[in-house]
């Protein structure tokens, strides 16, 4: 699908878009930090003006300081401006089709948000709704300034050539240990190599459990949600499966790996000598099942965003004997199948520069300040263990250095092909992304663990692949 | 559907005029229009013009377009080509497709035949308690004001198979009892594809049970109780009575509340999503889901066509529902095209019904002779006691009667709300740790104290209240004109209307807010509380117009007459004479509203983005962030907003009953 700007886009050269933000920053006095006076030397203009309100939509992030701090700093900087400014905000649980209902029917209407932070927009789906302005120029003076952006953003938000939104940061994201129960039954979480491979978890979970006392191994789900979702594609890859061909176009999903996939996932749960090891009901977890499992202290391994992980040191919890759970927790990379490669990925949040918005020019004035170190290092400070910085410079920031697994997440974050992040071998497409909006995978799990057999299930579910490819006018065979 | 007048058409005199000799008179340009139009067409305009203007406007205008856009290949924003019948075809191809569709219908019957039966049992015994019936209708009702965010989440937490509620309870029982009752591992009541459905089922009937117990209690008292004293005086046992004056006296009302039901059931939507997402393994993955996995998916054409597909199902409960709101049945219905194909499409579930209603009564014959000798036996053996222990014997009988299903169906309904109570009270750290689980240790304030200082729970109040008492002035105002004009004045297109309004019920609410959103922006409405003023009414409307139209039929011709006859027009007649008899329904519709208003997420998620104009359902969602749920807000939350709408029911109960049964149910 060709993705014009739009009418509304004027097109945008890093030079203008420079000497656009830049200006502002000298004219607004607000912005002392290198990176804006690098941005004023490159051009000088007057401050944006705004037309009507300019309306900013800010993220709801579960860490409230989080979220107070990021709307005081657009109140800031919008008062000091003297701008008249609509303050709105918007969280991810509210997200699904609904939100790109909303953005689609504001532009529709020609009353689009002029900017947007958040983390919970799929650039896929923003790409080909055509909802944001070419972000290009904005992230190459980001990465001139802070090097270069996160791997996962640039196989997920650069499409065709051009950055859907900004990188503003990510989101640790990856598979959480309990060490003091492994370190219990002689594993260091830290070194053991039980845990680089699926089989050596699935040994240690076996290892851990004690279900007598509601302390369970295996804390992953394969039902219809996020984690879930995650966690089907994943083995799939590391057993060599993978959804689509190079191409893009051809679906690949039935063949001997995926159902070799299958046939050991569906192993986990169904296999009578792992109940043990599996927590009551975990096929009905939705992506707040292990959240609320792990933050009762009664799992030893799961998948998750760093929420999990953050809302423990927000919280303080403590665990039954006064343990702060913090203090026990554990990260490692995603273990590993007979395939051998990763596609462990990170998400994170961005500016999205609405398109048909009438304040562009303001919007990047702010998605720069606060890209600025003065408000971008206490930002790292508020919201620990869950904001790390989306660009390879600002790595190496005291409170990330700090940060006591963030040098586990790096390797993640920076990591290069082939953690390319997606559960196929093609470039992404909006078939690939219904796929996933359709539940297909974890709907075919579902099937496998209500008696279906393994090769029947993957059958269906590539026809059911095939029928969504060819609907978007792919081939899919 | 018809196109006929509503009622027959009365002569009209004939107007002199220049006649040439031998040929009748050709009839003057305002006979024929009275003759086409129908008498009243100028005040039946007038009177319908507001509603006719929602219809068309907000109904109308997104469903036409949604069905042009089922014809077309069209990919997000994105029309790429006219396919004809295309997505038609892939859908009836699509295993997905039947699976969705044989779960909703599964789903909906089921739920409708329990929430019947809880809602009529519920309605007999609140009916003949004498003492605190309105505190019990009350709490009886509570469940159909909590948004639906907060049901969602309440019942999540309530299913969840390792910390939940119910598991908890199960396990407290089966130690307490020695295993006789409950469960010592719980059950995966959303884990299991077997279980998931019905557990679904348990959520819809738990908030759905409340609208069918207050219309049958308005059908009770609507039956007069001279029938059942002649009953009584035939020797007609209760059970008999319950058969044969009862169930026919509530007809009507069992009809219309089965088919309101029926329909609104067929499109749930957010409760299931909410909870299970259509999981595990696509076992609650109702119709409605599916529809919005391909919008999520982009393919809108699809999307369209699948609810298309599904619309003509829907259609034939409209079309009923239609008839029954019109009330008598005209010779021109029966002949029409549209009441013989109905005829045809309902004739297999007639002739199961009657089947089943063949085997009821051969089975009743002889479980009445049973019961007949168990109770002379039971007679003969209070007799021994005297007369006066065979009174007090039948007093406690009856008692009990009353008090059980009550007791029974209180404690189904609040058992929720004392989680939610619990829950509200306890601190993060006895909701992290899952300890204290069923009271809390300390209680706390803290989530209450959150709501109120550091989340914007007060603006989100206020607009709400706005929200609701505006859509609410305006559901009046429009449906007491509407619905006046389609039962007693006489125009073309009065019965087409009156079925027409239901058309809101043919597509599901996501499908229509893209469009809505387009003609507010229209009008500079969007990010406004005039957005949800305005769209609220269009969901009302049909219900609305039932009862108002119940009620109008109920009120003597002969007092309007009276009034033209005195020199009022048609709008003075209505003004002065009708209207005021019509208050106690008008109570009614305004309690519906403004539940309608306190509930409704969708529309206020995608009209509304500013901060300051966001209503209590959005606001509650607002509280969820990502994959962190705060239990404790949210339940907090779900109780300062449930403490008014429920003592405002408890204090309206009595005019909702009322308003209710003086007419509308009777048919």
């Amino acid at each position: 699908m060709a993705h014009a700007a739009g009418q509304h886009s004027p097109p945008v050269t890093r030079r203008s878009l420079f000497a656009r933000a830049g200006g502002a920053a000298i004219a607004g006095g607000l912005l002392a930090g290198p990176l804006t006076a690098g941005l004023a030397q490159a051009g000088v203009s007057a401050q944006a003006k705004i037309s009507g309100k300019f309306q900013v939509v800010t993220p709801l992030d579960f860490h409230p300081d989080h979220n107070k701090y990021i709307q005081d700093t657009v109140k800031a900087f919008v008062a000091a401006r003297g701008w008249d400014t609509d303050i709105s905000d918007i969280n991810a649980y509210q997200g699904g089709t609904d939100i790109y209902q909303r953005l689609q029917a504001q532009k529709a209407a020609g009353t689009p948000v002029d900017i947007l932070l958040t983390h919970s927009l799929d650039a896929r789906l923003e790409f080909m709704y055509d909802l944001t302005r070419d972000a290009t120029p904005v992230v190459e003076a980001f990465q001139s300034r802070f090097g270069r952006p996160y791997s996962t953003s640039t196989v997920a938000t650069l499409i065709k050539n051009k950055w859907v939104n900004a990188p503003w940061y990510t989101r640790g994201e990856g598979y959480w240990l309990r060490k003091d129960k492994f370190a219990e039954v002689g594993l260091d979480t830290a070194s053991d190599p039980i845990f680089g491979t699926w089989d050596g978890m699935l040994q240690a979970a076996r290892l851990v459990s004690r279900p007598d006392q509601k302390f369970y191994g295996w804390g992953l789900t394969v039902n219809q949600c996020g984690d879930g979702d995650y966690i089907v594609q994943d083995v799939m890859w590391q057993w060599g499966g993978a959804l689509a061909d190079p191409t893009g176009e051809i679906v690949t999903l039935y063949s001997p790996e995926t159902i070799d996939a299958m046939s050991w996932l569906s192993d986990v749960y169904l296999n009578p000598a792992n109940a043990p090891i599996l927590p009551p009901g975990v096929n009905s977890w939705n992506d707040t099942g292990n959240n609320e499992a792990w933050l009762a202290g009664s799992i030893a391994f799961t998948f998750n965003a760093a929420t999990l992980w953050a809302k423990s040191i927000l919280d303080d919890t403590r665990l039954g004997d006064g343990t702060r759970l913090d203090d026990v927790t554990d990260a490692v990379m995603a273990p590993l199948g007979p395939y051998g490669a990763r596609q462990q990925r990170v998400s994170g949040s961005g500016f999205h520069f609405m398109n048909g918005s009438k304040n562009f020019d303001a919007a990047v004035e702010l998605a720069t300040h606060f890209m600025s170190p003065e408000i971008y290092d206490p930002m790292l400070k508020i919201s620990y263990g869950y904001v790390l910085p989306a660009y390879a410079a600002q790595w190496d920031n005291p409170f990330v250095v700090e940060n006591k697994l963030a040098s586990k997440f790096k390797d993640v974050v920076f990591a290069t092909p082939p953690f390319i992040g997606l559960p196929h071998r093609g470039p992404p497409t909006d078939a690939a992304a219904a796929v996933g909006q359709q539940t297909v995978l974890t709907g075919m799990m579902g099937e496998i663990l209500a008696g279906k057999p393994v090769i029947a299930a993957v059958r269906d579910a590539h026809l059911r692949c095939v029928d969504i490819y060819q609907a978007f006018g792919l081939k899919g065979r | 559907m018809t196109t006929t007048l509503a009622r027959p058409r009365t002569p009209v005199a004939p107007v002199a005029g220049p006649v040439a000799p031998g040929a009748p008179a050709p009839p003057s340009f305002r006979r024929r229009v009275i003759h086409v139009l129908g008498p009243d067409w100028a005040a039946g305009l007038a009177f319908a013009a507001p509603m006719l203007a929602l219809m068309v406007g907000l109904i109308g205008w997104p469903f036409a377009q949604a069905l042009w856009m089922s014809l077309h290949q069209v990919i997000g924003p994105r029309w790429v080509q006219f396919i004809g019948l295309e997505n038609y075809a892939a859908q009836l191809r699509d295993p997905q497709f039947r699976r969705a569709l044989l779960t909703t219908v599964q789903f909906t019957a089921e739920s409708v035949a329990i929430k019947f039966v809880i809602g009529l049992v519920a309605a007999l015994a609140l009916h003949n308690v004498r003492r605190y019936r309105a505190l019990l209708t009350a709490l009886i009702l509570a469940p159909y004001i909590v948004p639906e965010v907060v049901t969602a989440a309440t019942w999540r937490f309530l299913y969840n198979p390792q910390f939940g509620g119910l598991n908890a309870t199960l396990q407290v029982l089966h130690a307490w009892t020695n295993g006789l009752i409950g469960s010592a591992g719980g059950i995966g009541w959303t884990s299991n594809p077997a279980w998931a459905i019905h557990a679904m089922v348990a959520v819809n009937v738990w908030k759905g049970v409340p609208f069918f117990t207050l219309l049958a209690l308005a059908g009770l008292k609507s039956i007069e109780k001279e029938l059942y004293e002649a009953a009584a005086i035939d020797g007609a046992t209760a059970w008999q009575r319950f058969l044969h004056v009862t169930l026919p006296g509530m007809k009507y009302v069992i009809i219309v509340e089965t088919l309101f039901s029926l329909i609104s059931t067929f499109n749930t939507f957010g409760m299931i999503y909410l909870i299970t997402a259509g999981g595990p393994g696509g076992s609650t993955k109702v119709y409605a889901i599916r529809v919005y996995e391909q919008i999520g998916s982009m393919l809108f054409g699809r999307a369209v066509a699948l609810a298309m597909l599904i619309a003509p199902l829907l259609a034939v409960l409209v079309v009923i529902l239609g008839r029954f709101m019109r009330g008598s049945q005209s010779e021109d219905d029966r002949e029409s095209a549209a009441y013989v194909g109905l005829l045809w499409l309902v004739w297999p579930v007639k002739v199961v019904l009657r089947f089943a209603l063949d085997v009821f009564w051969l089975v009743n014959r002889y479980a009445e002779a049973v019961g007949e000798a168990a109770s002379r036996a039971l007679g003969r053996l209070l007799l021994r006691g005297g007369a006066r222990g065979t009174r007090r014997a039948g007093k406690v009988a009856m008692g009990l009667l009353v008090a059980l299903p009550i007791a029974v169906i209180t404690f189904i309904e609040l058992y929720p709300f004392y989680w939610i109570l619990v829950t509200a009270f306890k601190t993060n750290q006895q909701l992290a740790t899952y300890t204290n689980v069923f009271w809390p240790a300390p209680w706390s304030t803290e989530h209450f104290v959150f709501l109120f200082t550091k989340s914007q729970f007060p603006t989100w109040l206020r607009n709400t209240v706005i929200v609701a008492l505006s859509a609410t002035a305006i559901s009046l105002s429009v449906s007491s004109l509407g619905a006046y004009a389609l039962v007693r004045l006489r125009w073309f297109g009065a019965s087409f209307i009156s079925t027409a309004i239901l058309l809101t019920y043919l597509m599901p609410g996501i499908m229509l807010v893209v469009p809505l959103f387009q003609i507010f922006a229209l009008f500079r409405l969007t990010n406004t509380l005039g957005s949800l003023i305005l769209a609220y009414p269009i969901g009302l409307m049909p219900f609305a117009c039932w009862l108002l139209m119940g009620y109008y039929r109920s009120i003597p011709e002969e007092l309007e007459e009276s009034a033209l006859i005195d020199g009022c027009n048609k709008f003075l007649a209505f003004r002065h004479i009708v209207f005021p008899l019509v208050l106690p329904a008008l109570v009614v519709v305004a309690l519906f509203s403004i539940t309608g208003a306190w509930n409704e997420f969708l529309m206020a998620f995608v009209f509304i983005q500013s901060n300051e104009a966001t209503t209590l359902p959005v606001g509650l969602g607002k509280l969820i962030i990502g994959d962190v749920f705060p239990w404790g807000p949210i339940m907090a939350a779900s109780i300062t907003m449930s403490v008014p709408v429920v003592a405002f029911y408890g204090f309206s109960q009595r005019f909702l009953v009322e308003g209710l049964t003086a007419g509308s149910v009777k048919g």
